[in-house]
């Protein structure tokens, strides 16, 4: 039984002086929260206590339940149509045709530009000879005179395809099977961090960015012992664990998830208790061992990037690895491998590993000797484009090492030049397309994971024109 | 020192994944193009954009084509979806894109009333055959045909796809309050339109 209505024939414009102890009537919108269940506790007991004394609102709320009600009546149940999914299905594109998200999304004026973009930089690439076959990456390698950096709402499309081609090798449990694409299974985490550093600088935190990031993050934590440590204790323990620390610190930096804190938190304890009476890092925290520059680069910046995020440096840890860093710079403004003049494998990449620490910690920890940035600087500026253009790894250090050098405004021309070289080899087709071959030194033991990752970190480095909370 | 791995299969842990991705989640992944996810949300969201459309008296026979377009815009839109939109409203934002462009080129709209009445009136089946639950139905239903178009998008998104004001508002491009004081007198006008028997 309905009441018939003295409520429904409320006209509640007049009705809103309407008071009955104090408390006024509900106007329309506040009705519909009540009936919607969009109100407060606290408000819907004022108007509770209202309909206790006022009939007509009573009434009124009653019907218009009433009326809900009966519209509810009729709703109807449509189940399962598979036939229809199928059909839908069917009438979307298939991923494999498409040449990629971005591209997908161009409007007309996007597509002009990137057109406007192609022709320059194909100009400035014939114009200055760069069109080159003798690229130091690897043998064989088809260089393309077409240029993808042209940007779209200020990303790099070339970085925007190397996010495309990781994502689509991630696995459902999170990790990058490092392996499957010619990594070596030791440095499997130290290859996942890699990848997920990728995403977490990329500055495209949106959508598939965030998913990828998440799950990565989540595989991580998983590998992580109760000392802190990430992955097996083995002779490449502290590469995995410096890298993956740095690409977690990197992630906590841009999301603050309070549960990564925790986990980095024991990772810079295990960093710590690493360290050498020297300062610096070795393979293993064990009698007799020597640090060396590329394991030391890795903790230092996982201690540099915590000190930038507001940890505390205990036990002066960041102070004495930089210390000891600072000790390997000979008179030629190089860095040795284990001591200063020491390159079994070549100087310019140790040297610019040094030079990025080294730059990239003035504002967090005071370098005590100027002399050595002098000298650090004039080895850096000594670097020729080809010594730049050796391998993704070494790359990658030099570019981040002149890009922390450039404070601001113009373009190093050895960045140029490196940047056109990387986009020039990116595969553009196919299944890997977005991806980087491992022609270079390093290939055997990072794989299409390593290449890729490394590749798309110093271009996103070299294209990115703002300081961020990162150290570069 | 030993390292604990979690020792989920890649499979329970894919499967686990989809059914707790949040909506938002899953267009992420869709925005990359990933089709699984897409198809997770196509079966999830199809029975409301049938009801949907039913209820914003699409004629039956295009119903089916309403959805599909809208799951297929939807998909060429992927790009343009951010995660901080709730995705619920976007998906709707688009099925009521489409119901209004339906009835703009098609121009139909008579013509539909006139072909819904049939369905309603289902010759050939007598009222005295019918009892009283679906005589009342029919009676909301046809109340329900009376409302303005904007009323009845707002009446039809809060009571069948069970949309917050918030969301319509958003859906419609109109202010919250808006939403409510249509509501409000939508409900008053189908109280109004439906007789009741003691």
């Amino acid at each position: 039984m309905r009441f018939k209505s003295l409520g429904r024939q409320l006209n509640m414009k007049d009705n809103r002086s309407f008071y009955v102890d104090e408390i006024k009537c509900p106007g329309p919108e506040q009705v519909m929260d009540f009936l919607g269940g969009e109100m407060d506790d606290v408000a819907a007991e004022a108007v509770k206590r209202h309909l206790g004394l006022c009939s007509s609102c009573r009434i009124m709320l009653n019907d218009l339940s009433a009326t809900m009600s009966e519209l509810k009546s009729l709703d109807e149940e449509h189940g399962a149509r598979e036939d229809l999914v199928e059909k839908i299905l069917h009438a979307v594109p298939d991923v494999g045709s498409e040449t990629g998200l971005v591209e997908h999304a161009f409007s007309l004026q996007v597509f002009l530009r990137l057109a406007a973009g192609f022709i320059v930089i194909s100009i400035m690439i014939l114009g200055f000879g760069l069109l080159r076959s003798d690229l130091s990456y690897g043998p064989g390698v088809a260089v393309r005179s077409e240029s993808l950096e042209s940007d779209v709402s200020g990303k790099s499309v070339a970085v925007v395809k190397t996010l495309q081609w990781l994502a689509s090798v991630q696995q459902s449990s999170g990790d990058w099977d490092a392996v499957s694409w010619g990594g070596k299974r030791e440095y499997s985490l130290a290859l996942n961090g890699l990848a997920l550093l990728t995403f977490a600088r990329s500055g495209d935190l949106t959508g598939m960015n965030t998913l990828v990031m998440d799950r990565s993050v989540k595989y991580l934590l998983r590998c992580q012992n109760e000392a802190g440590l990430f992955g097996s204790e083995n002779d490449e323990m502290m590469y995995n664990h410096g890298i993956v620390s740095v690409a977690l610190l990197e992630a906590y930096a841009v999301t603050r998830d309070p549960k990564l804190k925790a986990s980095v938190d024991k990772a810079l304890t295990f960093i710590r208790g690493q360290q050498l009476n020297t300062g610096g890092w070795g393979y293993v925290n064990r009698p007799g061992e020597i640090a060396n520059t590329p394991v030391t680069l890795w903790q230092l910046q996982a201690l540099l990037l915590s000190a930038k995020l507001g940890w505390e440096d205990k036990g002066y840890s960041l102070k004495r690895g930089l210390r000891w860093f600072s000790s390997m710079v000979d008179n030629g403004g190089q860095l040795g491998y284990e001591r200063p003049s020491h390159f079994p494998e070549g100087s310019t990449t140790l040297t610019a590993m040094g030079a990025f620490c080294i730059f990239s910690a003035s504002g967090v920890e005071k370098v005590p000797d100027t002399g050595m940035l002098l000298r650090l600087k004039q080895a850096l500026d000594a670097l020729k484009p080809e010594d730049v253009r050796t391998d993704y790894y070494g790359s990658y250090f030099k570019a981040a090492a002149l890009k922390s050098l450039q404070k601001t405004g113009g373009q190093d021309g050895r960045l140029a030049d490196l940047q056109h070289s990387l986009i020039a080899m990116q595969e553009s087709s196919g299944g890997n397309a977005g991806s980087w071959s491992p022609n270079d030194r390093w290939g055997g033991v990072g794989g299409r994971i390593y290449s890729t990752a490394v590749a798309g970190l110093t271009l996103g480095l070299i294209s990115r024109n703002t300081d961020t909370t990162v150290p570069f | 020192m030993h390292v604990e791995i979690n020792q989920d299969t890649p499979e329970s842990i894919e499967n686990a994944g989809m059914q707790n991705n949040t909506d938002e989640n899953l267009m992420g992944l869709v925005a990359g193009g990933d089709k699984d996810a897409f198809a997770v949300l196509v079966r999830k969201y199809l029975p409301g954009l049938l009801n949907f459309f039913h209820r914003m008296n699409v004629y039956s026979g295009d119903r089916d084509d309403l959805v599909q377009e809208a799951f297929i815009r939807l998909f060429n839109y992927r790009a343009k979806y951010t995660p901080t939109a709730k995705f619920r409203t976007f998906l709707y934002m688009i099925a009521r894109q489409v119901q209004v462009d339906y009835f703009r080129k098609q121009q139909r709209r008579l013509s539909l009333s006139e072909s819904l009445k049939e369905e309603v009136e289902e010759p050939g089946i007598t009222n005295a055959r019918r009892g009283k639950e679906e005589d009342r139905k029919e009676m909301v239903a046809k109340a329900l045909e009376t409302l303005s178009e904007e009323m009845k998008c707002v009446v039809v998104m809060s009571i069948y796809q069970g949309l917050k004001y918030a969301e319509i508002a958003k859906i419609l491009n109109i202010p919250v309050g808006t939403v409510k004081t249509r509501m409000f007198h939508a409900l008053q006008k189908l109280g109004k339109a439906i007789e009741y028997e003691g």
